[in-house]
């Protein structure tokens, strides 16, 4: 009895204490040569020390397959294909629309395939074999003036994470690529200097560059309304241990936009979610004019270590909508809980309302939830009656009753004494 | 040939008293009683404002339509009209019955 005790005691302590990645650890690296995995160790060890389960496939290989009998085999996965391997687009791009996020690195010289697999991310790759040139910002030594320093980033605090203490740059070498940038699904997380350009690095450039300074997008990402996230960047070798371990911040910002892209940050569920009279505590189908409404909600963030930790945040809003919002209001964010609550009088208006609870910020998973709840008007017994103001509106009408009998009596008990008229 | 205002008014006031019904008198008082009233409602209607609207209308509706229905009754009964050949207890029935169908929705609109 005693060492099945001790086991089970060390197993709980063990799922205790480890990180847990939120839709599993089964990760699929499609790399395209298997060998080089050795030049990304540092990359690599960083999931793995965070619970990562990583299986290393050959990008080109026809058994590299994500999802066997209908389902999938990997909750993530990473592809690093620098030269012009083919990968399986249509998998891949299947992959991503179930949910599953997926880090995509690639190199001046990428395939079809993975400008595909961009596209369906509505991210465009410049050509193929062109490089981000920069004669200002480069790495000392570096004759072609491709390994550029970028200190271009995005300012989503959710996405690069830690890194915004600690802006050292970053070192890139490889292709750039454009995305729109009022896209309310792409981020541009990390954009080329202003000095910078792309072209062929071995041809004289006789027309002005089809992308140049800060439109060159280096790392994007894509957020799907199905809570994948899509990382791309131009460059395989900013994730390599030489650009780790040089003096620039690629260790700790591929980690941290990796650890964005695999949900340890910013990504937020609905919990508790309720409504009632300011009252009563009975949640109701409908409610009426003029009501006074409690509305409260707890959102959570997910934590790779503690799980899941109150989000703590006062643009949370709530809207009660007929068509247009009749109300919107910000909701008051307890931080121990994770608790948002507000409370409102309903519009003087009946009709088919809904709550509405959009939030939409960047870096965070899409919360959209929306309920139906009617409003009714005033049923006949509830309105007021026997209101003080209108007690003379009560009198005169009793008045005219009372006045109208009398008057009755005393018309009908009178008999003129002359002039009488005749009936007929 | 031009007389004091005053006595125009003491000479129609005589002949009032002298010519009219009883009858008539009595109409008379109470459709004096019913416009007082009505004025009071409008004059409190402007200090008070119009909150409980409904109330205000069928307060000032219940004076203004039993006024209109006197009205119809003293034009019925008075011996000076020859045009309407109706009766006085015709026209008496009459009304009473509209004064309770007033009445009714008067109190039904109060709230």
């Amino acid at each position: 009895m005693k060492p099945i005790l001790f086991w089970i005691f060390v197993l709980t302590l063990s799922t205790v204490s480890s990180s847990k990645p939120l839709f599993g650890p089964k990760t699929a690296v499609l790399l395209g040569n298997i060998d080089d995995k050795h030049k990304y160790s540092q990359f690599f060890d960083s999931f793995t020390s965070k619970g990562y389960d990583l299986n290393f496939l050959r990008a080109s290989n026809q058994d590299a397959t994500l999802k066997k009998f209908g389902e999938y085999l990997y909750d993530q996965a990473i592809l690093f294909v620098g030269k012009s391997e083919e990968i399986n687009v249509v998998d891949i791009l299947d992959f991503i629309d179930s949910g599953r996020s997926v880090i995509v690195a690639t190199s001046s010289g990428l395939s079809d395939s993975v400008r595909e697999l961009a596209i369906g991310c509505s991210i465009e790759f410049d050509e193929q074999g062109m490089s981000v040139v920069d004669h200002f910002n480069f790495k000392s030594g570096d004759k072609e003036h491709t390994s550029i320093i970028t200190n271009n980033f995005c300012d989503i605090p959710s996405v690069i994470g830690d890194f915004e203490q600690d802006k050292k740059g970053v070192l890139f070498k490889g292709i750039g690529m454009k995305v729109q940038k009022n896209s309310p699904l792409n981020y541009r997380i990390l954009n080329a200097p202003s000095t910078s350009y792309s072209s062929f690095v071995d041809e004289k450039i006789t027309k002005k560059p089809f992308l140049i300074g800060n439109e060159i997008t280096l790392v994007a990402a894509l957020q799907t309304r199905g809570d994948a996230r899509v990382l791309f960047s131009g460059s395989i070798d900013m994730f390599s241990n030489d650009f780790f371990d040089s003096k620039y911040g690629n260790s700790l910002f591929c980690q941290e936009i990796a650890s964005w892209a695999f949900n340890e940050r910013g990504f937020l569920r609905l919990r508790d979610y309720t409504h009632h009279k300011a009252n009563s505590m009975v949640k109701q189908d409908y409610y009426r004019i003029k009501d006074d409404i409690e509305f409260s909600v707890t959102i959570e963030e997910y934590d790779i270590v503690k799980g899941w930790v109150p989000y703590v945040a006062n643009d949370v809003q709530i809207e009660y909508v007929m068509l247009s919002p009749y109300i919107r209001k910000t909701l008051f964010n307890y931080p121990k809980t994770g608790k948002f609550s507000t409370r409102f009088t309903l519009p003087d208006k009946h009709g088919t309302f809904k709550f509405r609870l959009h939030y939409h910020k960047r870096g965070y998973r899409f919360i959209e939830k929306v309920e139906e709840i009617p409003l009714k008007p005033f049923w006949h017994n509830e309105y007021e009656r026997f209101i003080p103001v209108a007690y003379p509106y009560y009198l005169s009408a009793i008045l005219m009753l009372v006045g109208f009998f009398l008057f009755s009596i005393i018309f009908l008990y009178n008999e003129d004494k002359n002039n009488t008229r005749k009936d007929k | 040939m031009t007389e004091n205002p005053l006595k125009v008014f003491q000479k129609i006031f005589s002949s009032y008293k002298n010519t009219t019904t009883q009858t008539l008198k009595i109409i008379d008082c109470f459709l004096v009683f019913q416009f007082l009233t009505g004025i009071l409602q409008f004059a409190y209607v402007f200090l008070v404002g119009k909150f409980p609207f409904n109330s205000f209308l069928a307060g000032f509706i219940s004076t203004v339509g039993c006024f209109v229905l006197t009205i119809n009754l003293r034009t019925l009964v008075d011996p000076e009209n020859k045009e309407t050949k109706v009766s006085a207890k015709r026209a008496f029935v009459d009304f009473l019955i509209c004064n309770v169908i007033l009445h009714l929705a008067v109190f039904n609109y109060i709230g």
